[in-house]
């Protein structure tokens, strides 16, 4: 008796907790779901829409991002919908609120997003009914997108063009299938082929060729930068004669030069040579008549080596000369 | 009274002849059923009475406490599965975090209850129909009877207050599990992050959603004890007759539940 009375006892603690956690854990769940925060002021607001797209009572409230309250009932008023929210801490609102209703996701669902506007502009008194923008429908703006673009592919030509432009591009395939002209060659000739094959090979051996620093090119791109020390040397050089020349020094300078002295100069002396050569032509002068006349040369060479004999006569007797200018000088 | 005589039917003529003896006796028996459930539903006034709060309690701790092990199982799995498919495919367009709302949804509403009645049906309500029905191949019901005991009152009300009052509670204990099991499957499998999915899976749930799925588990607790007392009460011919009953009972109540279940989501959702 007392062994059923202690088994009837477990069994009635035992149903019993299990109860006790079920109701406990059902009263949890119905106050998480009901999205009401036990020992925490709610606030309400009103907010007149135009249309709400399937908002429903429960919807999430955002501000900035962040969850503050629920969609908290929805009427429909001659005038448009009353929204009631109930939030868990007071909007800040400015003159330029904005407070609309959006998609929560691809899979659907709409919440309440509210900005509070640009603090620089007044408060918005608190108990005012504030005005919600008229939500966006994606559907109705995909559709109006999608009608857009078929009235530009229509009705702006694009699509003829388009047309035309794969009934040539038809046309050009047809010509490259046939092996005609550049392009069509390259994918029908074998020998085209082999041609680019044999190109790509030596172009090959040339970069291996540089890469290993051979030739001019390799020892240009050569990682001990003499080659490059050297083109900077003279790229430098070429600089500093390139700006003598445009500054006008030297002889060079002067005469590619804006200044016209240098160059009347030259064109006088040349003027001045052309006379004399032509002078000289003429057989006019001294000169003129050594190249033209047989009898002048002819002195000339005669008195050049009466000359020469004279010298050698001088020299022989030079020493002669000076003994006796030494000997008598010393008397 | 709810014993009858045998049913003793000469073969039927032909096709038509025997459809419609079929249709016949399956109206018959819900009607059976039906009043023995409205006479069971009229007893639970006397549920905390001195003589039937001992068996009411029983039958709660047979119900309830005896199928957490299976129902843990089968609630697990069931959050897992669900996880594990829905998360599988919503990866593929980066949406994986909205397990959460998916799995919590559909076990709230309809996987809950609707896995616990199976489980519940298949174990508690066969062996209800079981007992029954060898209570009533071996005349122990028509002996309470000519006792002026109703069996309906002895027998039938304490089975079906257990199950209208634990079929909630298992329920609501299913729906815990089957979310756990949807987390550990969303953090392991999907890198969900535990955090992510429970704000995600109390997203989009309502209380009502809670409620309807307590009220259809509810539902679903009369309609086994109907099932599986009226297939035992009607249960003959011996060892082969309770078997018979038995497989009806679960047969019935799981087909009673679907076509039950479509009609109480589409009374509040549709």
């Amino acid at each position: 008796m007392k062994r059923d009375q202690i088994r009837e006892t477990s069994i009635e603690v035992t149903v019993g907790a299990f109860m006790f956690m079920i109701l406990l854990a059902l009263g949890t769940f119905t106050i998480i779901l009901s999205r009401q925060k036990l020992f925490q002021p709610t606030l309400y607001y009103t907010v007149r829409f135009d249309n709400v797209m399937g908002l429903r009572e429960g919807d999430n409230v955002y501000v900035r991002g962040v969850a503050v309250g629920r969609v908290r009932d929805i009427r429909v008023e001659r005038t448009g919908v009353l929204v009631r929210l109930t939030l868990q801490q007071p909007l800040g609102l400015h003159e330029n609120y904005k407070i609309e209703v959006v998609p929560s996701s691809l899979l659907g669902g709409r919440e309440l997003h509210i900005e509070e506007g640009d603090p620089a502009r007044p408060r918005v008194p608190e108990g005012t009914v504030l005005v919600g923008r008229s939500p966006v429908s994606l559907l109705d703006e995909a559709t109006r997108m999608i009608a857009s673009i078929r009235s530009t592919l229509e009705e702006g030509g694009v699509l003829e063009n388009v047309r035309q432009a794969v009934s040539n591009l038809n046309v050009i395939i047809a010509r490259i299938e046939r092996g005609e002209g550049t392009l069509g060659r390259l994918v029908k000739d074998e020998a085209v082929y082999e041609d680019i094959r044999s190109i790509t090979a030596d172009l090959r051996s040339v970069a291996d060729r540089i890469e290993r620093g051979e030739g001019s090119l390799g020892r240009l791109l050569a990682d001990d930068g003499k080659v490059y020390e050297d083109l900077r040397q003279i790229a430098a050089n070429l600089r500093k004669t390139s700006d003598d020349l445009a500054n006008g020094k030297g002889i060079l300078g002067k005469l590619i030069s804006e200044e016209d002295a240098t160059y009347e100069d030259l064109k006088q002396s040349v003027a001045a040579i052309r006379d004399v050569v032509e002078g000289l032509k003429r057989g006019e002068g001294t000169l003129g008549k050594l190249l033209k006349e047989t009898e002048v040369y002819e002195e000339l060479k005669q008195g050049l080596r009466e000359l020469r004999a004279t010298i050698d006569d001088y020299r022989e007797t030079a020493p002669i000369t000076t003994f006796s200018s030494i000997f008598l000088g010393a008397f | 009274m709810v014993l009858h005589e045998p049913d003793h039917f000469e073969p039927p003529l032909n096709f038509f002849a025997a459809l419609g003896r079929r249709i016949l006796l399956a109206c018959r028996n819900t009607g059976r059923g039906t009043v023995i459930l409205l006479q069971a539903i009229w007893a639970l006034r006397f549920m905390l009475s001195r003589r039937n709060r001992r068996e009411v309690l029983m039958q709660l701790f047979v119900t309830g406490i005896k199928s957490l092990g299976v129902l843990t199982v089968v609630a697990m799995f069931t959050g897992m599965i669900l996880a594990l498919q829905t998360g599988l495919e919503l990866r593929r367009y980066g949406q994986e975090v909205n397990i959460g709302t998916l799995v919590c949804t559909s076990m709230v509403r309809e996987m809950g209850p609707f896995m616990t009645a199976l489980v519940i049906a298949a174990s508690v309500g066969s062996a209800i129909a079981a007992q029954l029905a060898t209570m009533t191949v071996s005349e122990e019901i028509a002996a309470l009877e000519v006792m002026s005991i109703d069996p309906v009152r002895f027998l039938v009300m304490p089975r079906l207050a257990a199950l209208l009052i634990m079929m909630p509670m298992l329920t609501v204990y299913t729906n815990i599990l089957g979310v756990v099991g949807g987390a550990i499957v969303g953090w392991t499998q999907l890198d969900v992050p535990m955090s992510a999915y429970f704000d995600n899976a109390i997203q989009y749930v309502r209380n009502k959603d809670l409620y309807v799925g307590l009220f259809k588990a509810a539902v679903f607790g009369a309609i086994i004890a109907g099932v599986a007392c009226q297939q035992g009460f009607q249960a003959t011919e011996g060892a082969v007759g309770v078997g018979i009953a038995t497989r009806r009972s679960v047969v019935i109540s799981f087909l009673t539940i679907l076509a039950v279940g479509y009609m109480i989501t589409r009374l509040f959702y549709a």
